[in-house]
């Protein structure tokens, strides 16, 4: 029997890499033994990422992508396709886990230097990733064509209108038409379901690829490289599998809970996943009382509305000074390799700046995002000045805290 | 670093965690797989007519429309009924189980309007007089297409391109209302 | 670490110390809170009583089928081709559009009636509940009536003979002038009983849902308890 199957693998193996790339991606990759929670996030990406292309997929048999029959298919879908709802509420609520998983695992990376030399390129790759899945949500989210699709989406197009000169062109140019029409949403649902997906998958591949090639971190910043036993095997790391294969199962089972107990019992999330305008057709002679975006990017909207003013002299309105801003929020992530300095990797070892600068950086993304989701007064628009300078200050001023605080001795071994 | 590894309790968990997998997978693909069924407008679409048969003459037929199907109605003669069996011999299959009229209704008969050569539209000819296509005509269905013959209850003709006689759709008679397709 | 995270958290809810004082509820502070129960099932028959008789003529359901109601509602056949549906040309999978279509709705009474089948997902529970209460009597309107919750609402108070006439006092708080045939706690119970109808209108498969959930769920939780055990066998291997 395992004769039959040795020569049955020697056979696929003269002609495709199969053992040697699962030995070296699955079976002999060595892993650090001791990570805590904040590495899971990897792999429940992944199975988000599934979970959204197969509800994805089926949706997309039901489904209509013309203004006149959009918001009719999806009551279609919740009503007389069999188990419609739940591929629904499986794909608008792995919306907003995808967000939720993706800011903790990055979080996880900048707690614990994971961007450091050599796997600048595995941050590079994850924040184009970041970039994809927010297209992929706005996108995604015009589809259902609700007031909120239309709605939001007449913001966000109008942001690239905003800019000078070429504005109004590039505005019309994206919608197809002169106003956000079907023309806009057919090919939204083309983007959406083909062009950002394969982005998005080959990505994936290749931020996996690179990660492999320079091997995984762990919370103390410690590398395992260094100690190896005779196999040449790390002292302190473990084959991916079955060790960390197996160990990722209960976390996907944690995450299932909590996901279907949303699913069933609260799919509109309290009005954060399923916004209620959006269960009103798109009305284009009716505004809604407030336009607020899905809370996942509430944070980057409450950036882009707390610029309140322009550059006059530079012929910049504080509309566009506001969208440069914003792009900048996820720009300046993608630097963030250059801009840490620091001799040691995790944030458990870092001096007291670093840490001062997580707290606040973090608190002040959370801070954003809950007013992002709120209508603008006043005050509210100064603590999210306050907040935005909070978010910058701790990134622009990294290169000089990082090289001259004083760090803690990272031990050899975890 | 060297501990016993104790191989039935592992074995015994290989077995446990690969049922729950297989369930888990299973349950997983019950949603997605019933989602292919008909959903509730196609079962709307395709529900079953109504048909009043008080209002069809004797001799005429009335075209419905089921599940995107002609539907031929015919109310037999009673020289129809007559001469059905005579031509038991020039068809293919004379279904005798299935009645003179192939329903359980004497006076009408059901049928789909589909040729069962190539799927083109019979035309309806009740007249008993010498056609093209047979001098010895005495009513039925003669598709343009390709020349198939069938008779009034839709047996058809040996020695033509359609193999079978016209298919009776499922239907039921309720005094003078026909249903055609399943009742709701 | 812990210091950390406890700013953090410090930090986080600085943001809800300062509300804001925008309404969600018209002329009203806040809405009465109702939460709709869709499991009663006398509930929801009484509650599609009362819109066929109080609504039906004026506002659709448009994306609700007639035997997708019979078969969640447990309606008999005669009943919903005598007393519901009532015109025999309509299919029983047909959709329940009846009512007043936008052009008359506009002409008659200034604003079209809007379907209504997912109108508590829209506006929420709470206000549709609200709402349908806060009715009173205003001469400067063309139809003699105001809504406390929809300020200029175009809808008559069809539901006058049931609740009784209502006015606005001077502090701005509504107050009854006549008696309607309902006592204020039938009216009440009736209210709830048409909010716990439209709310299995706006989404059928929620009872069912919130039944099943459960099941899903505790499956969930074998599969992690079962794994853990797995994965603590095989971490043996690496201490």
């Amino acid at each position: 029997m395992s004769e039959k199957n040795n020569s049955f693998m020697n056979w696929l193996d003269k002609r495709f890499p199969v053992t040697e790339n699962l030995e070296r991606h699955l079976t002999k990759h060595p892993v650090p033994k001791k990570v805590n929670f904040f590495y899971i996030f990897g792999a429940l990406l992944m199975v988000i990422f599934m979970v959204q292309v197969i509800t994805g997929i089926w949706l997309m048999m039901f489904y209509t992508n013309t203004e006149e029959g959009a918001f009719a298919s999806v009551e279609y879908i919740m009503r007389d396709v069999e188990y419609g709802w739940l591929m629904r509420y499986m794909h608008s609520t792995g919306a907003s886990a995808f967000f939720f998983l993706m800011y903790f695992h990055m979080f996880r990376g900048l707690l614990y230097g994971s961007y450091q030399k050599p796997k600048e390129l595995v941050w590079l790759f994850g924040c184009f990733l970041l970039f994809l899945l927010m297209a992929e949500g706005f996108l995604g989210y015009v589809l259902p064509w609700g007031q909120m699709s239309y709605w939001a989406a007449n913001v966000i197009l109008s942001l690239f209108g905003a800019i000078p000169v070429i504005g109004p062109d590039l505005q019309v140019w994206i919608q197809g038409d002169y106003v956000l029409s079907g023309a806009t949403l057919s090919r939204f649902f083309a983007l959406h379901v083909v062009v950002v997906p394969l982005l998005m998958i080959a990505l994936v591949v290749f931020h996996i690829f690179a990660l492999h090639e320079v091997g995984a971190g762990n919370p103390e910043g410690v590398d395992i490289e260094k100690h190896r036993d005779e196999k040449g095997m790390p002292l302190d790391g473990a084959p991916f599998h079955p060790y960390k294969t197996f160990s990722a199962l209960p976390a996907i089972g944690i995450f299932f809970v909590i996901f279907f107990a949303i699913v069933f019992f609260a799919p509109e999330g309290g009005g954060y996943f399923l916004e209620k305008p959006n269960f009103e057709e798109a009305d284009f002679l009716k505004t809604p009382e407030h336009i607020a975006p899905v809370w996942y990017y509430a944070p980057f909207y409450s950036i882009l509305r707390a610029i309140t003013f322009g550059i006059p002299f530079l012929g910049i309105t504080s509309k566009f000074l506001g969208f440069i801003i914003f792009a900048a929020s996820i720009a300046i992530l993608f630097v963030v390799p250059w801009l840490d300095r620091s001799k040691v990797q995790s944030i458990r070892y870092k001096g007291i700046y670093s840490k001062i600068g997580m707290i606040l950086f973090a608190a002040s993304f959370i801070t954003l995002g809950y007013l992002g989701t709120k209508p603008v007064n006043e005050l509210r628009t100064l603590i999210a000045q306050i907040c935005t300078l909070l978010y910058f200050l701790p990134l622009i001023l990294m290169p000089i805290y990082t090289k001259y605080e004083k760090t803690l001795e990272v031990p050899e071994r975890l | 670093m060297s501990k016993k590894i104790d191989q039935n309790r592992r074995r015994a968990l290989h077995i446990t965690s690969g049922v729950v997998g297989a369930v888990t997978v299973a349950g997983f693909a019950v949603p997605f797989l019933s989602a292919w069924n008909p959903s509730e407008k196609a079962k709307a679409l395709g529900a079953s007519v109504k048909f009043d048969l008080s209002k069809l003459e004797a001799g005429a037929m009335a075209v419905l429309e089921w599940r995107r199907t002609p539907i031929f109605v015919v109310h037999q003669t009673t020289a129809a009924i007559q001469n059905l069996p005579k031509l038991d011999a020039k068809v293919t299959n004379p279904a005798k189980e299935e009645g003179i009229t192939r329903s359980d209704n004497s006076k009408f008969t059901v049928l789909k309007g589909v040729c069962t050569h190539l799927s083109c539209a019979p035309k309806y000819h009740p007249e008993i007089e010498p056609k093209a296509w047979d001098q010895e005509w005495l009513g039925g269905f003669f598709c343009p297409c390709h020349g198939s013959k069938f008779d009034l209850a839709g047996r058809v003709y040996k020695g033509v391109p359609a193999p079978t006689n016209l298919e009776v759709p499922p239907h039921s008679f309720d005094g003078d209302v026909l249903t055609v397709g399943e009742a709701a | 670490m812990i210091r950390g995270l406890a700013l953090l958290l410090l930090f986080t809810f600085c943001g809800k110390l300062f509300p804001a004082g925008e309404s969600e509820c018209g002329a009203l502070e806040s809405c009465a809170e109702y939460k709709a129960d869709v499991h009663d099932l006398f509930s929801l028959q009484r509650g599609l009583g009362l819109f066929m008789n109080y609504c039906s003529s004026c506002h659709s359901l448009q994306y609700l089928r007639w035997n997708r109601l019979q078969k969640d509602l447990d309606i008999p056949e005669n009943i919903l081709k005598e007393d519901l549906i009532l015109n025999p040309d309509i299919k029983n999978s047909d959709y329940m559009t009846f009512g007043l279509n936008n052009d008359d709705s506009t002409a008659w009474l200034g604003a079209s009636a809007p379907d209504l089948t997912l109108r508590t997902r829209v506006r929420g529970e709470s206000w549709v509940y609200t709402y349908l209460k806060s009715f009173y009597e205003d001469a400067s309107r063309p139809l003699g009536s105001n809504n406390l919750v929809l300020q200029g609402s175009s809808m008559p108070h069809v539901l006058a003979s049931l609740q009784g006439n209502q006015q606005l006092s001077m502090d701005g708080s509504i107050v009854k002038v006549s008696e309607g045939s309902l006592t204020d706690e039938q009216f009440d119970r009736s209210m709830k009983d048409l909010v716990n109808f439209l709310a299995y209108a706006a989404e059928p498969i929620r009872s069912d849902r919130e039944k099943n959930g459960i099941f899903v769920i505790l499956f969930f939780v074998i599969f992690t308890a079962v794994m853990w055990l797995l994965n603590r066998e095989y971490s043996k291997d690496i201490k």
